[in-house]
């Protein structure tokens, strides 16, 4: 089967600093990949390309044969582009980034009635069906301010779901949150993944979710993939001596030691 | 020196138009600053330069010059380039073009103080740019400028006296002319006073509320 998320040689400067230094990737549609690696190592920045937040300074991309920024296209065949790349992937944030000012079935509806077209009616239905997915049913109409970390991400999460995209992109969902909430995240992010309807990038610092909820794990460091293997090789023999010591490192730590 | 309370209320007839005309050029002089406020923002925001850079120079030769010699150069320069405005409406676009450039910084904060992610989640969203605006960032942004804005408006009733010095008669004025015929100015010019420190009082509680409930409302 041919890749849903595709990338070739892909590169990404800010400023000074190179945080991408070539990165090929293929994922395939329905896989759930883990990336972990220290921070700084450019995980985050390769979500927020795949999301076609950010355009990448060399190489290609492609979503689902979407190329969000051909080159030479420019105006409103670009903008065409970007939002066929973007209809087909959403992303959950490490900080929620939900809108303030709407109710958790506001930030739910939004982007279904503006986007999708949908009647504002059928919308809602379709809303408390993904809040009641993710546990929220009763939190229909209350704020974020009223919510905790935990129903937070839970309604940023519903409100991906809402667009129904072939691939979410999980960007450390867990490391704003208090440790107590964390350990429902991860069973609903296991659910998720076990349905096998989308395709899953996550960036966690989790080694066990990792190794126990994914079929792939990427290893990252300084901008590029050190080691690319199934879990089981990943953490029981990694190939190579930086992914040995960092897991170790956060093992210990997960451990409580 | 005694207070003459009998004058002073024979002056209300007097007073009471021209504080009328005082209160119009403020609202017309609002309504500019607003909205014209809202567009240097959003030009000084633009990519293309030659739209962010006349729009950041007219801010800056704005805020940099009196606004009285502003008045004054609406005043001559209009009817020299053949546009005939009355003195109240040059004196309203005056105070409106004046006061735009300080809200158009107001704006700007304003905007940017919604943080990056909001925009982000937008995107990821593929809202449309006109909608991320209408409805996500603009109404965030406003909740947090009201305040600023609010006190521009005081800052521009109180600046209204100016207009007199182009033929405009607002309360200050009226105030002058019934002193003149009197020769008695303690009466009026006291009650010019109050009026302008109960209206000021008023607009800023106003506002106060105004705030008050846009935050509930937006919970922001």
């Amino acid at each position: 089967m041919s890749p849903i998320v595709s990338l070739r040689g892909v590169r990404k400067r800010y400023g000074e600093t190179e945080v991408l230094r070539g990165v090929d990737l293929d994922v395939a549609p329905g896989e759930t990949v883990s990336i972990i690696g220290p921070s700084g190592s450019g995980k985050s920045t390769l979500l927020r390309i795949v999301m076609a937040l950010d355009e990448p300074d060399a190489g290609t991309i492609t979503i689902d044969g979407e190329m969000p920024w051909a080159a030479g296209a420019k105006g409103r065949a670009a903008s065409a582009r970007l939002r066929r790349a973007r209809e087909r992937v959403g992303m959950v944030f490490q900080h929620f980034n939900l809108f303030p000012h709407m109710t958790a079935l506001g930030n739910v509806t939004e982007a279904p009635v503006r986007v999708l077209g949908l009647e504002r009616g059928a919308a809602q239905a379709r809303a408390r069906e993904h809040l009641a997915r993710v546990g929220l049913e009763d939190k229909a109409g209350s704020y974020p301010a009223q919510l905790s970390g935990g129903q937070r991400q839970r309604v940023a999460i519903a409100r991906a779901l809402a667009m129904q995209p072939k691939v979410m992109l999980f960007d450390e969902i867990t490391s704003a949150l208090d440790p107590e909430l964390v350990g429902g995240l991860l069973a609903l992010l296991r659910e998720l993944a076990q349905q096998r309807t989308m395709t899953m990038l996550i960036v966690t610092h989790h080694m066990k979710f990792a190794e126990a909820s994914s079929d792939r794990v990427l290893f990252f460091d300084r901008g590029m993939i050190v080691e690319d293997a199934p879990p089981a090789a990943m953490f029981g023999a990694p190939r190579d001596e930086r992914v040995r010591r960092f897991v170790e490192a956060i093992s210990a730590v997960e451990r409580g030691g | 020196m005694s207070f003459d309370w009998s004058y002073a209320a024979s002056l209300a007839p007097v007073l009471a138009p021209a504080l009328w005309v005082t209160v119009q050029a403020t609202l017309a002089g609002t309504a500019i600053a607003l909205t014209l406020g809202l567009l240097l923002a959003l030009a000084r925001r633009a990519q293309n330069a030659l739209v962010s850079r006349p729009a950041a120079a007219f801010v800056e030769l704005v805020r940099r010059t009196p606004l009285l010699v502003q008045l004054y150069f609406l005043f001559f320069a209009l009817p020299a380039a053949g546009v005939s405005l009355s003195p109240f409406a040059t004196g309203a676009l005056g105070l409106g073009l004046h006061y735009a450039a300080y809200c158009a910084e107001v704006y700007r904060a304003g905007i940017e103080s919604v943080p990056r992610g909001q925009w982000e989640a937008a995107a990821a969203l593929n809202l449309p740019r006109a909608h991320t605006w209408l409805r996500i960032v603009l109404p965030q942004a406003i909740a947090r400028m009201v305040p600023a804005l609010g006190n521009y408006v005081v800052a521009m009733f109180k600046e209204t006296p100016l207009l007199s010095a182009i033929a405009v008669v607002e309360l200050l004025q009226a105030a002058k002319i019934a002193g003149s015929e009197t020769f008695r100015y303690v009466e009026p010019m006291t009650l010019v006073g109050a009026i302008f420190l109960v209206l000021s009082l008023v607009t800023a509680k106003g506002i106060r509320v105004l705030e008050a409930r846009l935050a509930r409302a937006l919970h922001a």
